[in-house]
């Protein structure tokens, strides 16, 4: 039940081969548009290789597709594999654009459940020690919820434009995070961002700062903290409150070394360099939580409607920070327009 | 020697009380208490004399006067001992009446005596130094700042009555905190408030849970973070996010001993109550106020930074009460002057 079809062989895809290697997974193909890349990647997995993603679906050895290509590609794979009676894990997003996504998981109806959405940081190791802790009671009833997502840097200025914006770029993983951790859709949304770590960033209509803040119907608190930059490093927090008691999953660092002396004193090096240094073990964690469920008949625990949702977030944050307003959402978590 | 005279010989002047005892360069020498019995035992304590009136302090022979009764008196007590010209240290709030502050200020300010007020947490050595920090420019620009204050448990039900409601009771020290680190004032204010605690607090028209958002001119994105009660004791740290720096002014253990076992490494909670972590303020409170009576360099709240965290209290209850962002009425600071 553990034989791949990998769509895409660029970074993301690189790293899946890794985690299926440690799963002890079987890769049967690699297929990417630009033959090439299939091919060198093939060669490096003992897989075969093709350009064709009719072919890499519906090849008899493949138990399990998994899509790691541009977001723009997404949605016709995850229909072709599905069509195909293979189980899909798909990176995010869903799709770049909304009503493609709404479109995608219309089209899947109930087979929308069983297709993975790779929200790979509920599979970090310290977050879901922290989502654990929260639904097993340790805390008690969760009433404040705080996210900090800092990047080291901002992405390149030509990527900008197409990506979405910040929301649906870079705070779409937190959008994801909340809900999972709140168990409980958000009823009201406000987003306030800045572009004050680069104007050249606010020239080309986007933010860089941002805190949004959300409302459940039960009135837990939510607040997500987004910078493109911090200087220090990769600052990845989630901080649970609740009745009794409070759970923090902090960074873990690079190493645990200390340093004292009279020039400074302290850890130099606290953060790892980026997502794939910080959440390494994640994408590994991730794939063996994939193939138990594909090999056991088990419910995704993420899946495309968590796409789906966690993207309705995205845009009501962009919308919200449009509008300069607070919107309220439905239990699909789109904006409830009076 | 300043010698002082006291007004409220209830826990808070009692505090002050000690603290002047313990220095060389002060005493108090008179202490009024509508509450005769409180008067007298404190005077018993301190060696002071009990004043029978409220102008039988004033007139005695004293060089300072500290104001730490009940908060219905702040107001009438600031106007009568400012005519005076002896300097004076007032607790928060001035009143819970937005009018009443402006019209008590305004009245203040005419007589030109010194006036500060007790919005102790300035004088926190790490809130402090976190404040200087980001004041040197070292940090670079601030772009986002967290405050917390949680717990631990809440007053009573009497108590919440009376208080002012959630914003002006206990976020009113963090409004100040977050305008002093600043060195700005929000254009726009939004809350968020819930009653997660105890239903009683709904229903005596107050929420135990908030969230406020502080949108800044530069861009700056500040969050204050507030709930009556915590499991685990007080529950107060700032982070400051700056352009070169992050700057934390952390939850401190209550002690420093570690215990390692299969447990974990345990260290100890924060400290059991806010008095517990913030008592040695009082003291550096103190000390600022007599170096501004000897004529040293002014430190601590003035009675204008008072109305600025009043007016965004107002403005963030009215913000939680709408569901709304709110601008605070910054234009009612003109009221002050002329």
């Amino acid at each position: 039940m553990n034989r791949i079809a990998l769509v895409g062989a660029g970074r993301m895809a690189k790293v899946h081969v890794l985690a299926l290697r440690a799963a002890g997974a079987h890769l049967t193909i690699v297929c990417d548009i630009i033959e090439e890349a299939a091919k060198k990647l093939a060669l490096e997995t003992g897989a075969r290789f093709t350009t064709s993603i009719d072919e890499a679906v519906s090849h008899p050895d493949v138990d399990a597709v998994i899509i790691a290509t541009p977001s723009d590609t997404h949605v016709e794979y995850i229909l072709k594999a599905v069509a195909a009676g293979k189980a899909v894990m798909c990176e995010k997003p869903i799709a770049p654009a909304l009503s493609d996504a709404q479109r995608c998981v219309d089209e899947l109806g109930d087979k929308a459940e069983q297709v993975f959405l790779a929200f790979n940081r509920r599979f970090d190791a310290g977050h879901s020690t922290l989502k654990r802790g929260v639904k097993a009671g340790e805390i008690g009833a969760l009433e404040q919820l705080t996210i900090t997502s800092r990047d080291p840097f901002p992405p390149p200025l030509d990527y900008i434009p197409r990506s979405g914006g910040l929301f649906r770029d870079m705070m779409i993983h937190d959008f994801d995070m909340a809900r999972w951790i709140l168990d409980e859709e958000p009823v009201r949304l406000f987003a306030e961002g800045s572009s004050i770590v680069d104007p050249e960033i606010g020239k080309l209509g986007d933010i860089d700062t941002a805190v949004v803040t959300m409302l459940t119907a039960s009135g837990k608190q939510a607040v997500i903290l987004n910078s493109r930059r911090a200087v220090y490093g990769y600052d990845q927090r989630v901080e649970a409150f609740g009745a009794k008691g409070m759970l923090l999953s902090d960074n873990a660092p690079r190493n645990g070394v200390r340093k004292y002396s009279s020039a400074l004193s302290g850890a130099p090096e606290p953060f790892r360099a980026f997502f794939l240094e910080r959440y390494g073990e994640s994408y590994r964690i991730e794939i063996e939580t994939f193939l138990n469920c594909v090999a056991g008949g088990l419910p995704m625990p993420v899946n495309a409607l968590d796409g789906l949702r966690a993207a309705y977030l995205a845009e009501a944050a962009t919308d919200s920070l449009k509008l300069g307003s607070p919107l309220a959402l439905n239990q699909d978590c789109k904006v409830t327009w009076k | 020697m300043i010698r002082f005279g006291l007004f409220g010989a209830g826990f808070i002047g009692s505090a002050h009380a000690r603290n002047i005892g313990q220095r060389d360069d002060c005493q108090l020498a008179t202490i009024f208490d509508p509450v005769a019995d409180g008067a007298i035992r404190l005077a018993n304590e301190t060696g002071a004399r009990v004043a029978p009136t409220i102008q039988d302090v004033l007139n005695h022979d004293i060089d300072a006067i500290i104001i730490a009764s009940s908060t219905p008196s702040h107001a009438d007590l600031l106007r009568a001992t400012t005519r005076t010209g002896i300097p004076v240290l007032c607790e928060k709030p001035i009143h819970l009446d937005m009018d009443e502050v402006l019209g008590t200020v305004r009245e203040c300010l005419k007589t030109q005596t010194l006036v500060k007020l007790g919005f102790n947490r300035r004088f926190d050595p790490e809130h402090a130094m976190l404040k200087d920090h980001v004041a040197s420019g070292r940090a670079g620009i601030l772009e986002t700042m967290s405050l917390i204050s949680r717990g631990p448990t809440p007053p009573p039900i009497s108590y919440i009555k009376t208080s002012g409601g959630f914003f002006r009771d206990t976020m009113i020290h963090f409004f100040d905190l977050a305008c002093w680190i600043a060195d700005e004032l929000p254009q726009e204010i939004y809350a968020l408030g819930s009653c997660m605690v105890d239903p009683n607090i709904a229903k005596a028209g107050d929420v135990d849970t908030a969230i406020a958002v502080l949108k800044m001119p530069s861009g700056a994105l500040i969050t204050i973070d507030n709930s009556r009660r915590t499991d685990y004791g007080y529950d107060e740290r700032i982070e400051a996010f700056c352009s070169k720096q992050l700057i934390q002014s952390s939850l401190q253990p209550r002690h420093h001993l570690m215990i390692t076992s299969k447990q974990g490494r345990l260290s100890a909670g924060p400290h059991a109550g806010w008095f517990e972590r913030m008592e040695p303020t009082y003291k550096a409170e103190l000390e600022g106020f007599i170096r501004g009576i000897k004529g040293k360099t002014g430190v601590g709240a003035s009675l204008v930074d008072g109305v600025r965290a009043q007016l965004l209290a107002e403005a963030a209850e009215k913000s939680q009460q709408t569901g709304q962002p709110v601008r605070p009425e910054w234009e009612k600071l003109e009221l002050l002057v002329s």
